[in-house]
């Protein structure tokens, strides 16, 4: 089994006169994690109910292995897991994954067998002649997989879904789903809001926005360059320094923001947003050498557990967030004298988002 | 599921009183009242001698005629209304929240308008030179003659169905506005048809509206009394109108109505007995 790959080239859709997905490419490879990561209402759950086959474009197209869609892409190769799983509740376990079986009218012994090795697949085995709501969350989402991969789909939908699960069990599934589709060679394109989880499991994640795609890339990437400043600020946190290049030294440009000047990495024109993670920032008792080393205020701090989170004011100016491993140290407090240093090219420069 | 603890204490047992004695004084006393006359013999009006000639008299295939006629029309009415009904509560179910709650209030409109009036209507519609008759005359599907549906059992079909329809809707539209519609996408996703998902997945998880729906029509179509007294003839008479009819027409039997109303009630009693024990062995 192999996965399969799709593509969308331009495609719009609107409900009544609301543009939902606007313009958005997408090149989804075979066998690839794929992420479509966004704040609700982005229009990413529409787009991949545009791939299901559930909803038509009103605009661009669709490519599946490379070829327009004249047969529904659902009706055989690909499957969806809805976001509250959609088990049909008068059927046991054994009956909702044996649904999608049924109707491709296999023997009852193929079918009975496929359904036990699936439910083996997901650690369900011993759940057949339960019923959805006897099963947990986190049961009633195995089985919606189960439900979704015996047909042997050559491309998985997923919908948010682990979304109605707490913390610890959505971690454990993360790394399940992303162990099962390494082992099945399927592509999964994944719906999410919680870029963390994007992040974690996803070979390419899309980023979108009001029914655009902002930038697509590994989550490295993603997370290191953001293309936007939607982008840098909705993965993770950034500090955005909008200023204005004043001069040149060497290779880098002088920049000055909101009256602090400092080197980075910026093309020539003459204004610029940097973003900065503030993990990329340390705090130092002297001036550092070779870095940006600028004299601060700790203004704020927040104990996170793991790091410790400080509001410096650089030069009574400008207002950074730095994060910092929590390591046993004693932790700054209000009022501290400090140095916030980055190195120049930690400083990203974005673009502005596209109108919307 | 258990009551709540509120009615434990003894002075809102007090509360219960009002409805209490309005169920014994209007509903019990009747009943027992046209139980007892159904035991008497017939007189002027009753003989009060215990005798079941009331209940001998009720298996005349003359009665037995009218009880068949009257479960068939009963049974055929709530058919038509499910086929009618189900796809209408389908339909409004699946509208936006706000035109939704409109439409379901238009499907209500009939029972708070004067029942009788409506039938009226009906009887214009179907007499001989209505408006049915006209609109056939005019399509070319009627001769020369007049045609009449007005008093033949098609009528009283029409009308049972015209007014029990909101019975069935309300109870059909209210499982079918908790149904996950999201079970049908999932369905298709399968590779389902438009009738196996339908056939599979919405039927059964609907089925308990079926169910009320379709009790709901039943029981209060066979003891209909309005709809056939206007709408029918001597040839589509029901067991309201033999009821009515032994109370208040020549030759009057007492014991033969009261008779035929307790038979009724246990024909209806033993359908919901049926009901519940099969309700009870779903999952």
């Amino acid at each position: 089994m192999q996965g399969a790959s799709v593509e969308l080239k331009d495609v719009s859709k609107s409900y009544g006169h609301q543009p939902v997905v606007r313009g958005v490419s997408l090149a989804i490879e075979r066998g690839e994690f794929y992420s479509l990561l966004g704040p609700s209402g982005c229009g990413k759950t529409t787009t991949l109910r545009l791939i299901a086959g559930f909803e038509t474009p009103d605009a661009g197209a669709i490519l599946y292995n490379g070829e327009p869609r004249s047969t529904p892409a659902y009706a055989d190769d690909v499957n969806l897991v809805f976001q509250h799983y959609a088990l049909f509740p008068h059927m046991t376990v054994e009956r909702n994954v044996a649904f999608g079986l049924e109707m491709k009218k296999l023997a009852s012994a193929e079918i009975r067998r496929r359904v036990q090795h699936t439910l083996e697949l997901v650690h369900l085995d011993g759940m057949q002649a339960r019923y959805p709501k006897q099963l947990s969350g986190g049961q009633q989402q195995r089985v919606a997989l189960a439900r979704a991969i015996v047909t042997e789909p050559r491309m998985l939908l997923l919908d948010e879904p682990l979304g109605a699960l707490d913390l610890k069990l959505r971690k454990a599934m993360q790394s399940e789903l992303k162990a099962l589709q390494r082992r099945l060679g399927l592509t999964f394109v994944y719906v999410t809001h919680d870029q963390e989880e994007a992040l974690a499991m996803s070979d390419r994640i899309a980023v979108m926005h009001q029914g655009r795609v902002l930038q697509v890339g590994a989550p490295g990437e993603i997370y290191e360059r953001p293309a936007t400043r939607f982008v840098a600020q909705f993965i993770g946190e950034s500090n955005l320094l909008d200023g204005d290049v004043t001069g040149r030294d060497g290779s880098s440009a002088i920049v000055n923001a909101g009256g602090v000047v400092f080197r980075a990495v910026a093309p020539g024109e003459r204004s610029v947003l940097l973003a900065l993670r503030p993990e990329k920032i340390s705090l130092t008792a002297t001036p550092q050498q070779g870095v940006n080393s600028l004299p601060a205020v700790i203004e704020d701090s927040m104990y996170l557990g793991t790091d410790v989170q400080y509001r410096v004011r650089v030069q009574e100016k400008l207002v950074l967030q730095v994060r910092r491993q929590n390591l046993g140290r004693p932790a700054y407090r209000s009022g501290d004298q400090v140095y916030a240093n980055w190195d120049p090219p930690a400083a990203v420069p974005v673009a502005p988002d596209p109108d919307s | 599921m258990r009551a709540g603890p509120v009615f434990e204490s003894p002075r809102l047992w007090l509360a219960l009183v009002p409805a209490a004695a309005w169920l014994v004084l209007f509903f019990v006393v009747p009943l027992s009242i046209v139980a007892l006359i159904s035991f008497l013999r017939a007189g002027a009006p009753v003989e009060w001698v215990i005798d079941v000639g009331g209940y001998a008299r009720l298996a005349d295939p003359l009665h037995v005629t009218v009880l068949l006629r009257s479960v068939g029309l009963a049974f055929a009415a709530m058919l038509l209304c499910l086929i009618v009904g189900y796809p209408l509560a389908y339909f409004i179910a699946r509208r936006p929240p706000a035109l939704r709650r409109l439409l379901y209030f238009m499907v209500l409109v009939p029972l708070w308008a004067n029942s009788l009036v409506l039938i009226y209507a009906w009887m214009v519609l179907l007499r001989p030179n209505g408006v049915f008759d006209q609109l056939l005359h005019w399509a070319g599907l009627a001769g020369d003659a007049p045609v009449s549906m007005l008093y033949t059992p098609a009528a009283v079909l029409l009308g049972l169905v015209y007014w029990y329809l909101p019975f069935m809707v309300y109870p059909l539209y209210a499982s079918l506005e908790k149904f996950d519609f999201n079970l049908l996408d999932a369905a298709y996703d399968l590779g389902a048809s438009r009738l196996t998902a339908i056939r599979r997945v919405l039927w059964p998880l609907t089925l308990p509206g079926v169910a009320v729906g379709c009790l709901l029509v039943f029981i209060q179509a066979l003891s209909a009394f309005i709809v056939p007294d206007l709408l029918g003839g001597a040839k589509s008479m029901m067991l309201g109108n033999l009821i009515q009819q032994r109370f208040l027409s020549v030759p009057q039997d007492w014991p033969l109505g009261a008779a035929v109303a307790v038979a009724l009630l246990a024909v209806v009693g033993a359908g919901l007995v049926l009901y519940y024990r099969l309700q009870r062995t779903q999952p």
